[in-house]
C-alpha cells in the first residue's frame, strides 16, 4: 500500500489552519456575546436538571428514559458549581472554545484526504457553517462531541492510510479520543467495533495476527475508559451498560406506530394554537398503520430492563408491520438531510428572544445563511464521496463512519444526528470544491453514483419540503409565544 | 512504498497495561460494591449525605423494592431536619415509585415557613418525566439563589408557579399525555 499524498500540492502550515480556527472561534464568540443570555429548550432543561441533581444529592439520575452519559452534565454541574446560574453561559463561551479543536481536525482530515487547497476550503467552510456555529449556543453536547471525535477519526484515517507507521501512539490517541466522545454521545459505541473490524482488516503483512493486535489495542484503551462508568452502572443498576443507553426510548419513538421528530415537536409544544410543522408532513410517509401503537415498559422499574423490554417490543411491532417501517423509514431519512438546523429551531422557537439576532434584517439574514450551509453542503459532499478518488482504508472508513450514523437515524432521527457526520462531510465538499469534478473519473459508474446520490438527496428534500417551509416561516415571522 | 520496516508482529506491552489496567479496575469495583443489606443499613443509620446515596442505588439496582419506597419513606424524609434529605422527596428516583401527592402538597400548599427549601423543592418535583412545568430561566435563576439561602419573593414565585402549571395544563389538554419534547 503506497503512502503517497495524492496531492502534490503543499502543506497549507498549521499556522494557516490556525488563523482560520481562532477566526471561527472569534465568530462564534462574536455571535455568543450577541445571542447573550438564552432561554432553555427541551433537552437543556433535563441536561440542567441533571446537573442540579449531581450538584445538589451527589449522584447522578437517569432520566428514566434515558440513561444518558454523563460528560456533559458534569461539565455542566462544574460550571453550576463554580458560577452559578452564569455557568450556563461559561459553558456555552468554553463550547464556543472548543469548536476550534475540531476545526483543526476537519481542516487537517481535508488535507490528509485531498490536499492542501482543500484543507484550507474545509477550514473555512467549517469556519462559515452557521448550523455548527448555533450548536456552540446551544446546551447540548455535540460541540463537545466533535472537539474529541474529530481528531479520533483524524487519527484513525492517518492510520489506515499509512499503515506501515508504528501505530500504537495513533491507536492509544484515537481510542482514548473515541471514548472521551462515548462520555459525551453514546450513539457511536457500536460503530468502535466496526472500526476495529476495519484497522485489521487494514494492518500490513500476511496473516491477522498484527491486525489482531492493533484492533485490540484500540478497543483496550477505550475499555478502560469507560470500564470506570460502565462499573458504576452495574453498581448502581445492577447490569452492565457500557456507558450509556437511548435505545430502549429511541425504539418507543423510532418503531412505534406513530410519527415522531423531536425537532419538530417543540413547535407544538410552545405555539398551541398554531399550525405547526409536524401538522405539514406528507401523510403518505407518517399515516400510522392499523394496528395501534405499543405502549412503553414503565412497570419496569430498572432503567436498563425497562430499556431492552422496549427495544424488544420495538422490534417486534417492526417486524409485524413491515410496509409502515419501511415507509416511515423514508421519512426519517428525510429528516435527517433536510436543510434545516437547530438555529433556525431556536430562533422559530423564540429562543434567542430579546437578543440582537432576533432583530429584523440581521434575523432573516441568518436565515438565509444557515440554510446555505446544508444547501450546499449536502450535494457537494455526496457527490465529493462518489465521484473523487480516496485510498481504499480512507473510503472504506468514510463509508462505514457516514453509514452508521445514517443509520442510527433510520431509529430518530433529527438534524442534530448530521453533526458526527460533518469531519467528514465538510472535507468531502472541500475536496470536490478544491479538485473539480475529475475530468476522466474510473468509469462511468462514479458519475452515475453521483447522479443517483444526488436524485435521492432531492427526493428526500421534497419530502420534508412542507415542514421545512414551515420552520422558515416560524423564524422569519416570529409568533408569540403560547 | 515507505522505507521504514513495517510496524508488525512488535509488542504487546501496552495491550498487558491495558489488562492489568482493566483488572485493577473490576477490583476496585469489586471491593467497592456494597450489598443490598448494607445499602439498607445505611439507609437506616448512615449519614445524611449516606442515605442519599444508598437511596439513589436501593431505587435503581436490579429490581427495586417499590415497598421500601412508599409513602412511609417520603413522610420520613419530609419529616427530616436535615434540607438536602427532605429535598429527596422530591427526586425522581423517589417519585417514580408512584407520586402519592404527598410531594405536591407540600409544593402547591406551602404555608410560608421556609420559602428557600420550598423553591428548591418545587424546582426538583417539575423534573417530572413526560411533561409537566418544564423549568425556565427564572426559575433557575431563584434555584441558585435559594441554594445560596436567599429565597425569591413568596407572591413572585407563587405566580411564575401558576403561570407555568396553567400553560403545563393548557399543553396537557391540546398535546395529551405525551406533551413532552
Amino acid at each position: 500500500m503506497t503512502a503517497a499524498p495524492l496531492s502534490s500540492a503543499p502543506a497549507p502550515g498549521i499556522r494557516a489552519l490556525l488563523a482560520i480556527a481562532a477566526f471561527g472561534v472569534a465568530l462564534r464568540l462574536a455571535l455568543l456575546f450577541a445571542a447573550g443570555e438564552l432561554e432553555l429548550l427541551s433537552d437543556e432543561t433535563r441536561y440542567v436538571y441533571l446537573a442540579l441533581h449531581w450538584n445538589h444529592f451527589g449522584y447522578y439520575p437517569d432520566t428514566h428514559r434515558y440513561l444518558w452519559p454523563p460528560g456533559y452534565a458534569f461539565l455542566l454541574a462544574q460550571a453550576m458549581q463554580h458560577f452559578g446560574f452564569s455557568g450556563l453561559f461559561a459553558l456555552r463561551l468554553l463550547q464556543a472554545l472548543a469548536c476550534g479543536a475540531a476545526g483543526v481536525a476537519i481542516a487537517s482530515i481535508a488535507q490528509r484526504l485531498f490536499g492542501a487547497r482543500a484543507a484550507r476550503l474545509a477550514a473555512w467552510i467549517w469556519c462559515l457553517y452557521l448550523p455548527l456555529i448555533g450548536f456552540s449556543h446551544e446546551l447540548r453536547t455535540e460541540t463537545f462531541f466533535l472537539a474529541s471525535f474529530a481528531p479520533a477519526l483524524l487519527l484513525l484515517l492517518a492510520l489506515l492510510a499509512e499503515p506501515e507507521r508504528p501505530p500504537e501512539r495513533r491507536l492509544v490517541a484515537a481510542g482514548a479520543l473515541f471514548a472521551a466522545g462515548l462520555y459525551l454521545k453514546e450513539a457511536p459505541q457500536f460503530l468502535s467495533p466496526l472500526l476495529a473490524l476495519l484497522i485489521a482488516w487494514r494492518a500490513p503483512g500476511p496473516g491477522w495476527r498484527e491486525g489482531l493486535r492493533r484492533a485490540s489495542l484500540f478497543l483496550l484503551v477505550q475499555a478502560v475508559l469507560i470500564a470506570p462508568w460502565t462499573l458504576r452502572n452495574a453498581e448502581v443498576y445492577g447490569r452492565f451498560v457500557p456507558v450509556a443507553s437511548s435505545i430502549g426510548e429511541n425504539a418507543f419513538v423510532g418503531l412505534n406506530g406513530f410519527y415522531r421528530n423531536y425537532e419538530l415537536n417543540s413547535y407544538a409544544r410552545s405555539f398551541l394554537d398554531q399550525p405547526t410543522p409536524l401538522d405539514a408532513s406528507r401523510r403518505w410517509f407518517i399515516e400510522p398503520p392499523a394496528r395501534p401503537f405499543w405502549e412503553r415498559a414503565d412497570a419496569i422499574q430498572n432503567t436498563p430492563d425497562r430499556m431492552s423490554e422496549n427495544l424488544r417490543r420495538g422490534l417486534a411491532y417492526a417486524a409485524a408491520e413491515p410496509a409502515w417501517f419501511l415507509r416511515s423509514r423514508i421519512k426519517k431519512l428525510a429528516d435527517l438531510v433536510v436543510p434545516s438546523s437547530f438555529f433556525l429551531r431556536r430562533l422559530g422557537l423564540r429562543g434567542y428572544q430579546g437578543s440582537a439576532l432576533e432583530r429584523d434584517g440581521l434575523r432573516q439574514a441568518l436565515i438565509v445563511w444557515a440554510l446555505a450551509g446544508p444547501l450546499l453542503l449536502l450535494p457537494l459532499a455526496l457527490a465529493g464521496f462518489a465521484l473523487l478518488r480516496l485510498r481504499a482504508g480512507e473510503r472504506a472508513c468514510v463509508a462505514l463512519v457516514l453509514g452508521y450514523f445514517g443509520a442510527t437515524a433510520l431509529l430518530v432521527s433529527m438534524t442534530r444526528f448530521r453533526v458526527p457526520m460533518l469531519p467528514l462531510l465538510i472535507p468531502l465538499a472541500a475536496g470536490l470544491l478544491a479538485r473539480g469534478v475529475p475530468a476522466a473519473p474510473r468509469g462511468r459508474g462514479r458519475l452515475a453514483a453521483a447522479s443517483l446520490a444526488l436524485f435521492a438527496l432531492g427526493f428526500l428534500w421534497w419530502v420534508d419540503w412542507p415542514e421545512l417551509r414551515l420552520a422558515v416561516d416560524y423564524a422569519w415571522n416570529l409568533r408569540r409565544l403560547s | 512504498m515507505s522505507a521504514r520496516a513495517p510496524a508488525r508482529g512488535s509488542g504487546t506491552a501496552l495491550h498487558r497495561i491495558c489488562a492489568l489496567l482493566l483488572c485493577l479496575e473490576l477490583g476496585a469495583w469489586a471491593w467497592l460494591h456494597r450489598s443490598d443489606a448494607e445499602l439498607r443499613w445505611q439507609v437506616a443509620r448512615g449519614s445524611a449525605g449516606e442515605r442519599i446515596d444508598a437511596l439513589h442505588v436501593l431505587a435503581n439496582r436490579g429490581t427495586p423494592d417499590p415497598a421500601l419506597f412508599g409513602d412511609a419513606l417520603v413522610r420520613s424524609l419530609l419529616a427530616n431536619p436535615d434540607d438536602r434529605l427532605k429535598e429527596l422527596a422530591f427526586a425522581h428516583e423517589i417519585g417514580k415509585f408512584g407520586d402519592s401527592g404527598l410531594q405536591a402538597q407540600h409544593v402547591y400548599r406551602y404555608a410560608g415557613s421556609d420559602t428557600a427549601h420550598w423553591w428548591r423543592a418545587y424546582v426538583l418535583h417539575s423534573a417530572k418525566v413526560g411533561g409537566g412545568p418544564r423549568l425556565d430561566r427564572q426559575a433557575l435563576r431563584w434555584w441558585f439563589d435559594s441554594v445560596a439561602e436567599h429565597p425569591p419573593d413568596l407572591q413572585q414565585a407563587r405566580a411564575h408557579i401558576v403561570a407555568a402549571r396553567s400553560l403545563s395544563e393548557r399543553r396537557r389538554q391540546v398535546l395529551g399525555a405525551e406533551s413532552d419534547d
